[in-house]
């Protein structure tokens, strides 16, 4: 049942290195994906010895079971994409509350009379900042809340 | 044949689990022999679907420290799992049995 190939497979740490660089999510997600896919690689290809087969033969069958790491970093990508989009849309509600408050409760205080002051300053700094916390704090995608922040506060400055 | 294969991992996934908590590379393999190769598929596909569960609070992953080589995470299936389970199981044994039916073949009548 022995394979030959003509083709050179990738070391282990070639192969996680290759799969790390395409999975393009924050650091903590990333590490504990390699850490378990390099647990998976070891035993299998401890599997394949015990049958016989050299360690870097073994490796080599263990990782060509395992599938390309292009591919399985996109099927990766696809099961964290949606916590991506939850950052966004996280980012995005406080800027959407920043601009409701100027535009309808605002407007609807200075109707009644009762307060006439100009809060553009502190409740941008304050937006903001609840803003800043939202994505870090509930999504694990670190990276698109905070480009989703930055993108979403400029807007809402330039609006006030 | 290939699609309902595919569509059918998850509940053969969480089917394993429901016996006892596993990682990644065990049901791989207990997948292998319990279909004798039938469900035989790339093993890194297995992962997404672990975590896509995970996310969707069907199964729960807990790392566990190995005396000989790297940790382990073992995936458990939880309540919500195990309702998905049934719900899945059913449907796909109606399925079978009225597929079975049209094709002809012996099959013992649908529960639903």
């Amino acid at each position: 049942m022995r394979q030959s190939s003509d083709t050179k497979m990738p070391s282990l740490e070639e192969y996680l290195g290759d799969l790390a660089c395409q999975l393009h999510l924050d650091t903590p997600t990333k590490e504990k994906i390699v850490q378990e896919i390099r647990s998976h690689l070891v035993e299998s290809a401890r599997g394949f010895q015990k049958e016989g087969y050299s360690p870097e033969e073994s490796m080599a069958l263990a990782i060509a079971r395992f599938g390309e790491a292009g591919k399985v970093a996109k099927m990766m990508r696809q099961v964290y994409a949606e916590s991506a989009n939850q950052a966004v849309l996280a980012a995005l509600l406080p800027v959407a509350l920043t601009m409701a408050f100027k535009w309808v409760i605002l407007p609807f205080l200075e109707t009644l009379g009762s307060w006439q002051g100009n809060p553009t300053p502190v409740i941008t700094v304050s937006l903001a900042f609840l803003a800043l916390l939202i994505p870090g704090l509930s999504m694990r995608c670190w990276r698109y809340g905070y480009a989703a922040w930055a993108f979403f506060s400029l807007i809402a400055i330039a609006q006030m | 044949m290939t699609d309902l294969r595919k569509g059918s991992t998850q509940l053969l996934v969480l089917s394993l689990l429901a016996e006892e908590p596993m990682y990644g590379y065990q049901i791989a393999k207990e997948l292998g022999r319990r279909s004798e190769g039938y469900f035989d598929f790339k093993e890194g596909t297995l992962y997404p679907l672990l975590h896509r569960m995970e996310k969707e609070g069907l199964v729960k992953g807990e790392w566990q420290v190995v005396e000989k080589g790297p940790s382990r995470k073992y995936y458990s299936i939880t309540p919500e799992g195990r309702s998905v389970l049934e719900k899945s199981a059913a449907e796909w044994t109606t399925f079978s049995q009225r597929l079975l039916k049209i094709l002809g073949q012996e099959a013992e009548p649908a529960s639903t």
